[in-house]
């Protein structure tokens, strides 16, 4: 679910050709003061207004994990146990929704390549199977110019924090697992 | 190690063993009952498959077209997570394996949840699948109707159900 909005809105004041008598235009210099001085008061004690942090940005936060802003996606690094190996968990800002289901993916790059992976790679590698989530495989687009192979899985956005965090954990183990099975003699790039 | 010692160990390892196989039972009928229940609950109309591997719930479309949603009955623990996996067949390519452009038209697919893969049961027949996860973790101890966890396994469901109808259809119009 995107963060909600609460952007003010402006209004600009219509000009006027009106010639103003003194009196007049006292009554309105002393009205500007107050005003003035009133929002002055106001400013102090008043924060600057923010976006609502939504639900998943809420449940990020939960998790205690580090994790950067990128773009669309919270980014967490995976360092994978006593290894040198490391793994980057991505978890998509943008909320989908289908009737009362709400999941963000969070997914592991797992193989890219400038070239098509070839029809046996593909019948080969989606032929697996997984205890939670699984494979989509990518084509260039505008965004990236590689073939890539992701490794995903739906988190529920009503998940616990530990829930989420043994979600993210399954997509670095098991992504990295992937990585090092599909890249074989390949160095350690995602 | 004399022989007695042996025996011994062996007789521990046998009864480890047999222990460990009655929690497997346990664990797997604990996780049948529980998926049942939660079924039951969410009115959908289901049976157990032949193999005894999966609940079925049939679903109806138009022109006359059926399609059916499996449920797995044992879950996959992993940590706190316990996932069942939901799948519907998409398109059957017999004794040889799915085309290339029968591949890309779906495990290039991203959808809100779930994904595509490929299939080969012991007969040697090929088929395209979609499936999704379903976290039995989140389930009440006695599921009834209301429970969000039911109503979101009956979603998933109509999830599977409906992207795996749409697809069939789109793969049948290259045929």
């Amino acid at each position: 679910m995107e963060a909600q909005k609460t952007g003010n809105h402006y209004h600009q004041a219509s000009e006027t050709n009106n010639v103003l008598k003194p009196s007049k235009v006292l009554i309105l210099m002393l009205s500007i003061s107050v005003l003035a001085a009133a929002a002055w008061v106001a400013a102090q004690g008043t924060p600057t207004q923010t976006p609502a942090p939504s639900l998943i940005d809420n449940l990020m936060k939960s998790t205690k994990l580090k994790y950067v802003e990128q773009k669309d996606f919270y980014k967490v690094r995976y360092t994978m146990g006593e290894t040198p190996r490391k793994h980057d968990v991505y978890v998509r800002m943008v909320t989908h929704e289908y009737r009362t289901l709400k999941v963000n993916e969070v997914f592991g790059l797992v193989w890219e390549s400038d070239k098509a992976a070839t029809h046996d790679q593909l019948i080969t590698i989606f032929q697996k199977k997984y205890k939670m989530g699984g494979l989509i495989y990518e084509l260039p687009s505008e965004t990236q110019k590689n073939y890539r192979i992701r490794y995903a899985i739906s988190l529920p956005l009503n998940s616990t924090p530990e829930i989420a965090k043994s979600y993210l954990n399954m997509v670095a183990t098991t992504g990295d697992q992937l990585e090092n099975d599909l890249n074989p003699g390949k160095e350690d790039e995602f | 190690m004399n022989s007695k010692m042996s025996t011994m160990i062996a007789f521990a390892a046998l009864t480890v063993g047999l222990a460990s196989n009655q929690l497997d039972t346990e664990a797997k009928a604990k996780s049948e009952a529980l998926m049942s229940s939660a079924l039951t609950a969410t009115e959908l109309i289901f049976n157990k498959t032949k193999s005894g591997l999966s609940f079925q719930c049939n679903f109806d479309h138009p022109n006359n077209r059926k399609r059916q949603v499996y449920v797995n009955i044992s879950d996959n623990p992993v940590d706190n997570v316990r996932g069942h996996f939901l799948y519907t067949n998409i398109l059957s390519t017999g004794t040889e394996p799915p085309s290339e452009k029968q591949l890309l038209k779906t495990i290039a697919i991203t959808k809100k949840l779930g994904n595509f893969y490929v299939y080969k049961d012991t007969k040697g027949t090929w088929v395209i699948r979609f499936g999704a996860h379903f976290d039995a973790g989140t389930f009440s101890a006695k599921p009834s109707k209301n429970d969000a966890s039911v109503i979101a396994l009956k979603d998933t469901i109509y999830f599977v159900n409906q992207v795996g109808e749409e697809m069939a259809l789109e793969l049948e119009k290259d045929k």
